[in-house]
């Protein structure tokens, strides 16, 4: 979505959940697209819909607002038998001894958030790139205070050395399943890998977890293509090389696949196809 | 059992991002007429320990920022005792402006480099986030420093880089100051595209570098 908006000439800065009342038809044609493309579920426009980053990105709307008709728009354009997810992201605030935050001021802000999408009818909430466990734990716990809806929750993972941490250094396997057991449906990773190093991440996660896994892969690290004056911003990996390289994961039976940042409908379209041919 | 040694318990108080145990050791040290530099640079060797543990895989961001903070603390020690025992020397001090870029409100990265930048002997002037072109020359006018700092996080905001060293450019400034560039997207090749004078992988080579290149 974020890449989508971008694209549609959202400004470095600005909140793009406003779009979701400024621009509401830019917002429902991405959506149309991805469900056109293939997808079984489409994430909402309210990443950053929380108190927090809407008060950062100095947006005009409340998180009820936001929320309510990111959740609108794209229930209206949602096939029968396809899902709309409510997507909350973090909030940008850290624990000590990076910042301030405590889980009861977290819960408080994700359960706000989780109720203006609950209530405005998405099928599902889809807590991702979370960096820190105690922030997701929140974000479940916040959630499930004020709704019944499956949690599909999704972290932030890098490579390192020694295997895979998220920035604050929570490792992978031990993360996950702290989620299963604060009450998540689904979990996995999103952001920072790209479908590679993703699908070695899941082939991990597949081997040692009995629980519904989830991969968002970026589409490769972007690059910065100059020509003359002007810059673009440039994600290496097309539909097919990042289906291609997900092929295994969708082998190994991960259950849910999508594309983080630098993909595009079309990469979501080809992991259509593959999936056709790869369970054929 | 052995007692630790000085430098150990230095070292430790800093993996262990302990601010009060290295605020004391330090006003410990300074008070057994060891040298105010010499006490500054085991906090130094144990920061760059963090620096390793970071590399290895082993520390992550909440064991740099404690482990910074306790040499912070460190220094509010060190610092007057230094200033008192150096009051005269010829070596001028250098100044280094620092910030994140406009549009950009990722502090973590910048504020270690600030804190790394201290420690090394800088005056640090850190303006903080989503800062503008205007404001950082601005800035290096005013200060007359001698390093530029420019962070970005997000590949859309890096671009803003390339504006501040055409700022600099346009106000004359630029043979003035040297420029590093860092954050997660940034290469060494954007680096030299944009004609920076630097960049580094991290807060404690990125403070190697910038004394490399200011001859400190």
């Amino acid at each position: 979505m974020g890449s989508q908006l971008l694209a549609a000439g959202l400004a470095a800065g600005e909140a793009p959940e406003e779009w979701n009342l400024d621009r509401p038809d830019v917002v429902s044609g991405i959506h149309r697209a991805y469900f056109d493309a293939g997808s079984d579920v489409v994430q909402t426009n309210t990443f950053g819909g929380n108190r927090v980053r809407l008060a950062e990105t100095k947006c005009l709307y409340s998180v009820e607002e936001v929320c309510r008709a990111g959740a609108t728009i794209a229930k209206e354009v949602q096939p029968d038998d396809r899902m709309v997810a409510g997507d909350m992201g973090p909030t940008g605030l850290s624990f000590p001894p990076l910042g301030q935050a405590d889980e009861k001021e977290l819960e408080d802000i994700f359960a706000e958030q989780a109720a203006a999408l609950a209530g405005a009818g998405v099928d599902l909430l889809s807590i991702e790139t979370m960096s820190d466990i105690r922030e997701a734990v929140a974000a479940i716990t916040g959630a499930k205070s004020v709704c019944d809806l499956p949690l599909v929750v999704s972290m932030t993972f890098r490579k390192t050395r020694r295997g895979h941490f998220t920035i604050m250094g929570d490792p992978l396997l031990p993360s996950l399943q702290s989620l299963l057991d604060s009450g998540a449906s689904a979990v996995g990773a999103n952001c920072t890998l790209s479908s590679n190093d993703m699908c070695a991440l899941a082939q991990e996660v597949n081997n040692s977890s009995a629980g519904i896994i989830i991969i968002q892969p970026n589409a490769g690290e972007p690059q910065i293509v100059t020509d003359g004056d002007s810059h673009e911003i440039h994600y290496p990996e097309g539909p097919d090389e990042f289906a291609s390289n997900l092929r295994p994961a969708i082998q190994a039976g991960v259950d849910i696949i999508g594309g983080c940042c630098g993909t595009e409908p079309g990469h979501i379209s080809a992991l259509a196809r593959m999936r056709e041919k790869t369970t054929q | 059992m052995s007692t630790k040694t000085v430098e150990e318990r230095i070292r430790d108080a800093v993996l262990d991002g302990d601010a009060d145990l290295a605020r004391e050791l330090a006003g410990e040290a300074l008070k057994s007429e060891t040298p105010p530099r010499q006490i500054l640079n085991l906090y130094i060797a144990g920061i760059r320990e963090v620096g390793r543990l970071w590399e290895e895989g082993e520390f992550f961001l909440p064991e740099l920022v404690s482990g910074a903070e306790a040499v912070m603390a460190a220094l509010d020690v060190i610092n007057p005792a230094m200033s008192e025992s150096e009051s005269g020397a010829d070596s001028e001090e250098q100044v280094a402006v620092i910030g994140t870029v406009q549009g950009d409100v990722h502090d973590i990265g910048k504020s270690l480099v600030s804190n790394m930048l201290m420690a090394r002997g800088f005056e640090v002037i850190d303006l903080g986030t989503d800062v503008s072109a205007d404001k950082f020359v601005d800035a290096v006018e005013e200060h007359r420093a001698t390093l530029l700092g420019l962070s970005a996080l997000l590949t859309t905001t890096m671009l803003a880089q390339k504006s501040v060293i055409e700022k600099l450019a346009e106000r004359g400034l630029r043979e003035k100051v040297r420029v590093l560039v860092g954050g997660a997207p940034v290469t060494a090749k954007w680096a030299e595209e944009i004609g920076a004078d630097g960049t580094a992988e991290d807060a404690f080579s990125a403070a190697d570098l910038a004394c490399k290149i200011v001859g400190l």
